[in-house]
């Protein structure tokens, strides 16, 4: 009775999955510039992960990211098709000028900038740092913007800055602009490069959108060699549009839709879809928690183990009862949320993990069988009670592990609404494989 | 072992954090603070794990459904 209502309610997860997880739709293609017309923004894009950048899915690139959804977005309710050709981002601007470019996203307010732009109502703000080299940060004791600034002018630091980028501070827009500061200042087209000059020695630090840097150090993992400063600016974020080209009309239109995307909610969920996902892996990449999913594998795959040896059973048999609590429940929920590729396809190292584990298991278990007179198997065998409380520990941090990884791959997956769908995942990834290997264990 | 429908508390444990975690990160959309979201993870760890390791000490059972 109890295996036919399993099998019932894993059907049915199954079956709503399919309507729960969403594709994406399919993206505009990166197009040319055109003349402009009432139909058509021509905007444009620079890396700029995770605002703007190239995913790719079965090694096709498509143009994503936090500004990019808000874009097409906002094209949506304004009825035109924003194009967004690959530029950089002075190129942009000058593109703005010369009346080639209508929209740019991402934008700082400025005085100098409001001549040739209008700027919209502001749509996300942006908090700026200082990246120096892992450990770095006490050689400058700053904590002040000013204070900051005379450290550079007097140890003739040099600043790694993006070409044409206005920083969240005008102090800190001045000095870069400043021209007795030339020789310090380091221009370059994206923060991957100021990333590389930093690591090679180029520049002694670079300033940049926190998330940003973060994420460029992450999708690079150089995240360890890296670290920001204390001090942090902040400003609001805008989209200008060029005032040679567009009309106040068209700015009012601009501005309406970002309140309409605020009213019904679709700012937060594109900021759910394509920057939060971004920013968590950021977390489960990290050393600490892969040792954490690591002792929780292991414990689930333990816990199999044991249940083999007390039941006699094969070695396939023992791999069986391993792998199921240690993957079955994450296998379940990518079925469900339709991940592609299955994470275990895409990365068997807990696969082998558990692999591993059955097989130190049947070794330890047969030398421990060919010792059974002796004083350490006795000693073992007083401590047995350790052993259970052992694994204990290391399944309860394993149910920890799982419980996260669920939640972030409903937020990869993209399935909605996150509320009922993350726990859901991590109720299934932490114990549905325990569920069927029970189920497994009272049907052999 | 320890996830079965009708013994231990466990499933529960990560549904209910896994629900925590979910609506924070539900909030935390519009601030995309990093610090904010590394936190988040650890506190939903040391929550998921400080609460099996508590059942385990003190029995405590899965809630029965009748």
């Amino acid at each position: 009775m109890d295996r036919r209502l399993i099998a019932i309610t894993l059907a049915w997860l199954l079956s709503a999955g399919s309507a729960a997880a969403q594709n994406p739709a399919p993206p505009n293609p990166d197009l040319p510039a055109r003349a402009s017309d009432t139909a058509h923004l021509r905007g444009g894009w620079y890396p700029w992960d995770p605002y703007q950048y190239r995913d790719y899915r079965r090694d096709v690139p498509i143009l994503t990211g936090f500004d990019v959804e808000i874009e097409r977005a906002l094209g949506r309710i304004m009825s035109v098709e924003i194009l967004l050709p690959e530029i950089a981002w002075e190129d942009h601007l000058a593109a703005l000028c010369a009346e080639t470019a209508d929209i740019a996203a991402g934008a700082m307010a400025s005085e100098a900038r409001s001549r040739y732009a209008y700027f919209s109502k502001p749509y996300r703000t942006e908090t700026d740092v200082l990246i120096l080299p892992r450990g770095a940060s006490g050689r400058y004791p700053f904590h002040t913007i000013e204070q900051m600034l005379d450290t550079f002018g007097k140890q003739k630091f040099r600043l790694g800055v993006v070409a044409g980028f206005m920083y969240a501070d005008d102090r800190v827009n001045a000095f870069i602009a400043d021209e007795a500061h030339r020789d310090q200042i380091v221009a370059v087209s994206n923060d991957a490069q100021n990333l590389r000059n930093l690591l090679a020695g180029v520049i002694d630090g670079f300033l940049a959108d926190r998330i940003a840097a973060a994420t460029t150090a992450w999708r690079r993992q150089e995240g360890a060699r890296i670290e920001e400063h204390p001090l942090r600016f902040s400003t609001n974020i805008h989209f200008m549009l060029s005032r040679a080209t567009q009309t106040p009309q068209t700015l009012a239109r601009l501005n309406d839709a970002i309140d309409e995307l605020r009213r019904t909610g679709e700012l937060r969920r594109i900021a759910d879809l394509y920057a939060l996902p971004v920013l968590i892996n950021q977390t489960l990449d990290a050393q600490w928690f892969r040792i954490l999913a690591f002792l929780g594998i292991v414990a689930f795959a333990l816990s199999g183990v044991v249940l083999a040896y007390e039941g006699q059973y094969t070695l396939f048999g023992a791999l069986v009862l391993a792998t199921l609590p240690a993957v079955g429940g994450s296998i379940v929920r990518d079925l469900l949320l339709q991940r592609d590729p299955l994470g275990i396809v895409q990365n068997p190292e807990a696969l082998l993990t558990v692999f591993g584990t059955v097989l130190a298991g049947m070794l330890v278990i047969r030398v421990m069988s060919r010792v059974q007179s002796g004083m350490l198997t006795k000693q073992l065998q007083s401590r047995a009670h350790l052993g259970t409380r052992l694994i204990e520990v290391f399944d309860a941090i394993g149910l920890a592990a799982f419980t996260v990884v669920g939640v972030v791959v409903v937020l990869d997956t993209k399935a909605q609404p996150l509320w009922l769908w993350g726990p859901i995942a991590a109720g299934l990834t932490a114990s549905f494989g325990g569920l069927m290997r029970d189920l497994f264990v009272m049907t052999a | 072992m320890t996830a079965t429908l009708r013994g231990e508390l466990y499933p529960e444990i990560a549904v209910v954090w896994g629900l925590a975690l979910a609506l924070f990160l539900e909030w935390e959309g519009e601030r995309l603070e990093p610090d904010e979201i590394r936190l988040s993870v650890i506190v939903t760890i040391l929550g998921v794990f400080l609460t099996r390791m508590v059942a385990i000490a003190r029995g405590i059972k899965g809630w029965r459904y009748v």
